[in-house]
């Protein structure tokens, strides 16, 4: 049910009055609809139901979108409460989805919203096109570039039927950025990867239950550890008697789980470099999000090309400028990328640089040539078949410049890698 | 709740700044969607107390764009209907309601109604006509307490913080002059017994100071000159067992850095100048913890321990070293910061006995905090918010709005209050509810043109004729806006003032002084020092 807006109050006045900065304006379209029929049929997804997520939920129902999905595979935990604000006490392990799309319901009943308690991997690609545009409200690099990568593939493939805008949202301590994403036309996800190498922020879940890495093993003795043992002493990243507590906490916690790598540098700057998410951050990047998707489906006024920056470390900076297109873009470019390495590489090490280079940064990759399969890391048998391969030298097993096909679970498409031998 | 729950918080402004957060009481002046989602992120990290003003009712709107009023809520007190919807989300917060217009509050003599202001941490205006920004500014002004006043019109939104000062509380290696445990610890380092592996682990501190002491310049008051200084670098560079050891490159690196005498930062030297920091307690309003804390660092200063020079902060960059060397080095700086700390605190407990005031009236956290902080020690000089909407204060600074490029904004910001007072009415809004069907793009464009005249007649009056125009369609699309509310653009800006709040609130980070405004249209924000 679409709701009757008075002509002078609010968003109403900006979808039937005159808008000066949109060149050419009309207020009807070539196919005969006004703003007002743009908002009502807008068919929103929001990716995450986390910080960002709960304003951005929020900020929408409150816009006039009326339709409107949120996916999220995460259950709540004690620590979300400090900003995610659609979330009580009592909800803490139900679905993060399912919670906030309860709370809009109930807080605006005239919005349809419907919640996915699901991974973004699992949902066939006819779900994603099915929706005007997405609005990502994530603090995972590999969910974001998995999203990117499927739209830029849709495009492709179904031409405008899968254009699908994603407007992305991400936040740091103080600092923050929002971006339009309009792929095939503007820089895409991948375009602009090496601004998103460096990775800062643990989910405290993950500290808890499943750490991965050295990190997040010296948060959990940082911490959880440091404040259950000294509740009413404070950690000093500059005093060496704490970080030493914390590396060796931590590295008996690492030892558990097989994890290498700890050591007193790494611990130090973790404990120093801390950067959390906070509520004025997260409001601030989800309502420039959602302003922007606003513009875009509403054409209302015009929407940011394409990149928006925020600071409140010195004073308040907010500024936006076009991010440029790369064309040799993984993703949206040439979909082909290129190493170059000692002939004596192992395999494994070739892996290693596909995991660890600003340009790839992949997760898991698997790779062939032509018919050969070089290296596969499911099933298990053929893992296990291919897994010799990882000790031999790439000078073994295939020539310089020989094209590999690579894929990964962080892109949707396979990615061709060209590697040449260098003295 | 308590610990994990602003365990994130605490990451970034420091449990004394959690603290500060925890002992806080806002008072808030009004109660549409900017109040409340300002609030919110107030709310959500813990403010110890905050309390709304305002006698607005709830309607068709603020359903539709305050999120914190319910649908049913219509035609009851949207103070009340807020601080419900707010108190919500953190049982440890109290918040409360004040159903009294704020014209009428500011208006009153009676001693609660001038405390709830005059008593607060910090003051927020949310949308509030300039008559009212005028008296509340005022009334802040004297109680030397923060104000921070936003509005906004559509897709642009104007903060503007007003305050007396504010202290802004956010290395320093000492190789010239080292202090003895320093001297001694490198004096027995031996480069003569460190065979090549060793000597390409030594911290680049304890190179530079064995370089010094070798060419007779440790202790030196005066500067190194060019000539000593190349021959600083050539001698670190024999030192090393081989020419491109990391820790001997970062050694020369350094040497323009520390190799210099030590000197106060002009900042803080600014701060101890100052006349409150000799005399504290002259100000006759509150006590202000800041101006006793910056008189026991002048005492500190002055006494024969400091030698003139400031608290060590005890920080060390990170450098190539091993473990175990870069340990000693980070211990001995770590103790003596905290001997000078140690010798700050009797000076602030002397300072307290002084004043007549508990021992405990400044806690050791914030002694703590203030002393490891010492160096970057910063004030804040506001103009205040009533001298710039209603005296002729502007004409001094508005040539920082049109290097901010923000002259057009600003100036139809002020317009749009020249035009209501003209007309009862803000332009875009027709004169009642009843007429909202003849709203329409002529209205609207007979508005901007109005609008459009009084802007370009302000910066006529603030000498900005010649330097700044008027853009006509911004002037469109501030008429186009009828100073209304957009959910977006509220939530925005509720999150920047949310965030100067906490930064004043906890001193820490620095606030913007002292105007921003947000064009939501462009993303991007303007900032200039009125």
């Amino acid at each position: 049910m679409a709701l009757s807006f008075k002509c002078d109050t609010g968003i109403s006045r900006y979808l039937q009055l005159k808008a000066p900065h949109v060149e050419g304006f009309s207020l009807v379209n070539d196919e005969n609809e006004t703003p007002r029929d743009l908002l009502a049929k807008a068919k929103v997804l929001v990716i995450g139901a986390g910080g960002l997520g709960c304003e951005i939920l929020k900020n929408l129902a409150m816009s006039g979108f009326n339709d409107i999905h949120v996916i999220d595979m995460d259950t709540i935990d004690l620590s979300n409460l400090n900003r995610q604000f659609l979330f009580r006490k009592d909800d803490v392990s139900k679905p993060k989805a399912e919670v906030a799309a309860a709370f809009i319901r109930r807080r605006s009943p005239h919005v349809s919203i419907t919640s996915h308690f699901k991974r973004i991997q699992e949902m066939p690609e006819e779900f994603y096109l099915d929706f005007t545009l997405i609005i990502c409200g994530l603090d995972s690099i590999e969910a974001r570039r998995w999203i990117n990568a499927l739209v830029c593939g849709m495009v492709e493939e179904h031409g405008f039927k899968g254009f699908k805008p994603i407007i992305d949202g991400g936040t740091e301590g103080l600092r923050g950025n929002a971006r339009v994403i309009l792929p095939s036309i503007n820089a895409c996800l991948d375009c602009g990867l090496d601004l998103y190498s460096k990775k800062v922020t643990y989910p405290i879940c993950t500290i808890a239950n499943t750490p991965r890495l050295p990190e997040h093993c010296i948060e959990w003795a940082s911490v959880l550890e440091w404040a259950r043992i000294f509740p009413d002493k404070k950690l000093d990243g500059d005093d060496p008697d704490h970080i030493n507590w914390v590396v060796e906490k931590a590295a008996a916690r690492a030892a558990d789980f097989n994890i290498p790598g700890i050591n007193y540098s790494l611990a130090q700057g973790v404990v120093k470099n801390i950067i959390p998410a906070i509520a004025s951050t997260n409001a601030i990047v989800a309502a420039a999000c959602t302003n922007e998707a606003l513009k875009v489906v509403t054409t209302c006024n015009p929407y940011l090309d394409n990149y928006m920056f925020y600071s409140g470390l010195e004073g308040v900076y907010m500024f936006s400028f076009p991010y440029a297109r790369n064309p040799d873009c993984l993703v949206c470019g040439k979909k082909a990328g290129s190493l170059s390495l000692s002939a004596n590489t192992t395999l494994e090490d070739l892996i290693t640089a596909l995991r660890e280079s600003p340009v790839f940064q992949l997760r898991a990759p698997t790779l062939s040539l032509g018919q050969t399969n070089l290296y596969f890391q499911k099933p298990k048998e053929l893992e296990e078949l291919t897994r010799p391969n990882l000790a031999k030298s790439i000078g073994e097993l295939f020539e310089s410049g020989s094209t590999l096909t690579v894929t990964d679970p962080t892109l949707t498409t396979s990615l061709s890698v060209t590697v040449t031998f260098c003295s | 709740m308590g610990l994990v729950l602003i365990d994130n918080n605490c990451r970034l402004w420091q449990e004394s700044g959690q603290t500060a957060l925890e002992n806080a009481r806002v008072c808030v002046l009004g109660s549409t969607a900017l109040a409340a989602e300002t609030l919110k992120n107030l709310v959500l990290p813990g403010i110890g107390e905050f309390v709304v003003v305002d006698d607005g009712v709830v309607g068709e709107q603020d359903t539709l764009t305050n999120f914190f009023v319910q649908v049913g809520d219509q035609g009851k007190l949207r103070a009340e209907c807020i601080v419900q919807g707010l108190s919500e989300l953190n049982p440890d917060v109290k918040g409360s309601a004040v159903t009294r217009s704020p014209a009428e509050l500011l208006a009153s003599t009676d001693p609660a109604d001038i405390q709830l202001v005059a008593s607060a941490t910090l003051v927020l205006a949310c949308g509030q006509p300039e008559s009212v920004v005028c008296a509340l500014s005022r009334r802040c002004w004297q109680a030397n307490v923060p104000l921070v006043a936003a509005d906004v019109a559509g897709f642009y939104a104007r903060v503007r913080t007003s305050i007396p000062e504010h202290a802004d509380t956010p290395s320093d290696l000492r190789l010239l002059t080292p202090f003895p445990a320093l001297r001694n610890y490198i004096d027995e380092i031996d480069f003569g017994v460190l065979d090549s592996t060793d000597l390409a682990h030594v911290p680049y501190p304890v190179i530079i100071v064995k370089a010094l002491k070798a060419l007779s310049l440790d202790g030196s008051a005066a500067a190194p000159t060019i000539q000593q200084k190349r021959a600083l670098r050539d001698l670190i560079g024999t030192m090393a067992p081989s020419p491109d050891e990391e820790n001997f490159a970062q050694a020369v690196d350094a040497v323009t850095q520390h190799c210099k005498p030590y000197s106060t930062p002009d900042a803080v030297d600014q701060i101890l100048n100052d006349p409150a920091a000799a005399a504290p307690l002259a100000a006759d309003t509150k006590v202000d913890r800041f101006w006793l804390l910056a008189s026991a660092l002048r005492t500190y200063m002055l006494s024969d321990y400091s030698q003139g020079m400031l608290p060590l902060n005890g920080s060390i960059p990170d450098m190539k070293a091993d473990t175990k060397g870069y340990v000693a080095l980070q211990r001995i700086y770590k103790q003596k910061a905290a001997e000078d700390a140690a010798q700050f605190a009797t000076h602030v407990a002397r300072e307290l006995t002084e004043a007549g005031l508990p021992a405990d009236f400044i806690s050791s956290d914030e002694v703590a905090v203030f002393c490891r902080n010492a160096c970057n020690l910063r004030l804040l000089r506001f103009t205040p918010l009533h001298d710039e909407l209603e005296g002729d204060s502007l004409c001094s600074t508005a040539k920082s709005l049109v290097a901010a490029e923000v002259a057009s904004h600003y100036a139809l910001f002020r317009a749009s209050a020249r035009f209501e007072a003209t007309h009862g009415r803000y332009p875009g809004v027709t004169a009642s509810p009843s007429d909202a069907e003849m709203l329409d793009d002529e209205v609207v464009a007979n508005d901007a043109a109005e609008l459009f005249g009084i802007a370009n007649s302000l910066l006529a009056e603030w000498g900005l004729a010649s330097d700044a125009k008027v853009d006509e369609d911004l002037a469109m699309e501030f008429a186009r806006s009828g100073r209304c509310e957009l959910h977006n653009i509220s939530s925005m800006t509720g999150g920047i003032v949310s965030q100067e709040a906490i930064k004043l609130i906890t001193h820490q980070y620095v606030p913007e002084n002292s105007l921003c405004v947000v064009d939501g249209v462009k993303a991007k924000s303007y900032v200039a020092k009125i």
